[in-house]
């Protein structure tokens, strides 16, 4: 039952109401099937039901299946997808989860919901696009089961007619076919926080991937809500603020200057009025004078991250004359 | 199944440890409350005499007067309890609002607040914080957004909702600014006290608050599930609607149970007990509020003695829950085996824990309830940690 727990936490974490189908060629099952079936119906009863199906040739009433599972050569001409050589001389289908046997493919049924998340985490751990051969026809035995076996590839089917008119699979249903290894490694991904990381209400949740990038690119680690780093003698903080309909196209940079007693900190003040002008602000938080520098983007910073070279050009100068005005104010302002 | 992992249940957290988790430090029980759970841990052990349906009418044990002494404490007039604070907020909105109404909220609010608001199907609106270093709350902002709101639906939000103390900076907000502007603009006024009612003077009349709640767990020494909702006579009556439903066939009704506290609240063990015996011990402790508060600046004044570490959130800090940037210490965990869990390991060999592990480069902790001396050990711990990695440290 080592498929059991894989099972379980794949249907947990997609939320499936069926169970992912094994599929395996010449299996030592004993044949079990009492009237001829198709193959994609054994695939959505296996799904639904928690069913083993174990079928030679003659008990396929689906001629397409027996030619794209490799029963039977095609008659004339060449068809795709197909099993070949075709040597199969009995098919077995089973709930992963009852599976004993080490399956071949794993075919996968669900709704178009459902299988838009199983996409889009394949995608993130598999990188690049997620293959879609279909052409609405040999679609279980095909598409989801020929092609993960003989091309070792995932393939993600809209179905066939046949499927959906005399196999019960309703019209909103998908199936993505799976070779054994692609399932387990995503099974087993499952787990990675880097896949599974949900928004936890940090004040930065709303920020793309590629300005945190741009960002960190600079030299700064991301903390809950804003972001540090060590530049030159300084630890410089940066914190995207927010214009009152929610829009950001401006960064601040900080430093607060720390000072024996709040007295020093207020004498600083008067330092800190000279030097700091136009987009520098400063601020008195107990004995820190916090200065602060306003780098104005122009444009919204989603846009301004998407040319990197301009973006931290500005961050870099921003962080330049902090540097600079800083190091003066201390001169200036700590006796 | 393994049913052996459920023998012998630890926590694993000495009682000797100093706790500085943020969520923890006012829910720690009294030693009244410790003895009342053992005696009320059963399941409905309150019920023994329950002649009224409800266990916040039940008078053997005292949970009746428990009620109205609450009321008192809180100077609101009247109570119930709740399956936490998060519940108290979820009734509150279920009762005076209407799907599709909209809710004003500070945007530094707990998860919690805007799921109650979308269990309620209500739209949300937020006022903005601050942002960095202080992230404050605005009272004048409410005015704000309620016109807004007003501008673009034809009407005033349904329920305003105000964290008096957020969970990230420990910022104690202008309840009394925001009661004042939502009596000026009528739009009914629901104060989140999770961080502070149990654990610092609240005088719910002075603020202006229509629907107080409270977590029992987090700031009345009390068990976990326990939750206070408090409220106005303006509106107890609709908060705590009874039941009209009827059984179709049977014709059976409820008439005695309130809807939003489904009937009954689920507190009537070790919840509602602990808080019961730790009741006393809160009325005194939040006379001492202000020595906490030093007790947490005396800290954040010793941990800015290290490099780089900088307070975040007001200064000086109202509060004993405290947030800080520790670049230096992060940048340490880049050179241990330990990476950033460095710190937990490093607290938890001086007997310190509640420091979330992991986290170094940014951490908050809680000072409330430490006595002087511990806070002084918790101050030298990290001053400690930071030498040993050869952090700088100013002298004093």
């Amino acid at each position: 039952m080592k498929y059991a727990e894989m099972t379980k936490s794949f249907r947990q974490f997609f939320e499936l109401p069926l169970t992912p189908v094994a599929v395996k060629f010449n299996s030592d099952e004993t044949p079990n099937i009492s009237s001829p079936m198709r193959y994609c119906e054994m695939v959505r009863k296996s799904a639904a039901l928690g069913t083993t199906f174990t079928a030679t040739v003659d008990e396929m009433s689906c001629a397409s299946a027996e030619v794209s599972l490799g029963f039977t050569e095609p008659s004339y001409g060449e068809v795709y997808p197909r099993v070949k050589p075709a040597d199969t001389k009995q098919i077995t289908v089973s709930p992963l989860d009852k599976t004993e046997f080490e399956p071949d493919a794993v075919v996968v049924v669900g709704s178009s919901a459902k299988l838009m998340r199983i996409a889009a985490t394949l995608a993130k751990v598999e990188g690049g696009m997620i293959a879609s051969k279909f052409k609405g026809e040999f679609a279980v035995c095909g598409e989801c089961t020929a092609i993960p076996v003989m091309e070792n590839k995932t393939n993600l089917s809209m179905l066939c007619s046949g499927a959906r008119m005399f196999s019960d699979y309703r019209s909103d249903e998908l199936a993505f076919g799976f070779p054994l290894d692609s399932f387990v490694h995503l099974v087993e991904s499952l787990k990675e926080d880097s896949i599974t990381k949900a928004l936890c209400g940090c004040l930065m949740d709303d920020l793309p991937a590629r300005v945190v990038d741009s960002i960190l690119s600079l030299g700064f680690t991301k903390g809950t809500d804003h972001f540090i780093g060590r530049f030159g003698d300084e630890i410089i903080r940066l914190y995207i603020p927010k214009d009152e309909r929610g829009k950001s196209s401006t960064v601040t940079l900080h430093v607060p200057v720390k000072f024996k007693d709040n007295d020093a900190a207020e004498a600083a003040e008067e330092v800190a009025s000279t030097l700091f002008e136009d987009l520098m602000m400063y601020r008195r938080r107990e004995n820190w004078i916090d200065v602060v520098l306003l780098v104005e983007l122009y444009e919204s910073i989603n846009r301004a991250a998407a040319k990197p070279e301009k973006f931290t050009a500005f961050v870099n100068d921003g962080i330049e004359v902090m540097l600079e005005k800083i190091s003066k104010f201390k001169r200036k302002a700590i006796k | 199944m393994n049913l052996d992992i459920y023998n012998d249940l630890k926590r694993g957290v000495e009682s000797s440890y100093i706790n500085l988790n943020p969520i923890q430090r006012g829910g720690v029980l009294t030693p009244e409350a410790r003895k009342a759970v053992l005696e009320f841990a059963d399941g409905y052990s309150v019920c023994d005499y329950c002649f009224e349906s409800r266990v916040d009418l039940v008078q053997n044990p005292p949970v009746r007067n428990l009620s109205s002494d609450i009321a008192e404490f809180l100077n609101m007039d009247d109570v119930r309890y709740t399956a936490g604070c998060r519940h108290a907020k979820w009734a509150a909105m279920h009762m005076v609002t209407e799907p599709g109404d909209t809710l004003v909220l500070d945007s530094l609010a707990h998860y919690t607040s805007y799921l109650a608001a979308e269990a309620n199907q209500l739209r949300v609106v937020e006022v903005p914080h601050s942002g960095y270093p202080e992230f404050t709350i605005d009272p004048e902002n409410y005015a704000e957004k309620f016109e807004e709101v007003e501008r673009k639906t034809g009407s005033l939000p349904a329920l305003a909702l105000l964290t008096h103390v957020d969970y990230r900076y420990g910022n104690v907000a202008d309840a009394a600014g925001v009661g004042k502007i939502c009596k000026e603009y009528g739009v009914p006024f629901l104060l989140n006290t999770a961080y502070s009612s149990g654990i610092m003077p609240i005088d719910g009349k002075k603020l202006g608050v229509d629907f107080l709640c409270c977590s029992g767990h987090k700031s009345w020494a009390a068990s976990a599930p326990m939750g206070i909702l408090a409220t106005t006579f303006e509106w107890n009556q609709q908060v705590f609607e009874k039941s009209t439903i009827r059984g179709d066939w049977s014709g059976r009704g409820f008439t005695k149970k309130e809807v939003a506290l489904f009937g009954c609240s689920p507190v009537f063990g070790a919840p509602v007990m602990s808080l019961m015996a730790s009741f006393p011990a809160v009325v005194e402790r939040v006379k001492h509020w202000d020595e906490e508060v030093e007790n947490a600046r005396y800290l954040a004044t010793q941990l800015e003695r290290i490099e780089g570490f900088y307070q975040m959130g007001v200064k000086p800090t109202e509060h004993t829950m405290v947030a800080f940037e520790t670049l230096p210490f992060f940048e340490v965990a880049g050179t241990t085996k330990k990476r950033g869990y460095f710190l937990y390991h490093e607290l938890k060999k001086r007997k310190i824990i509640g420091v979330h592990p992991g986290m170094s480069k940014n951490f908050k902790l809680n000072t409330y309830g430490l006595s002087r001396e511990q806070v002084e050990y918790v101050a030298d711990a990290f001053l400690d940690i930071a030498r040993q990695y050869e952090i700088p440290v100013e002298d004093i």
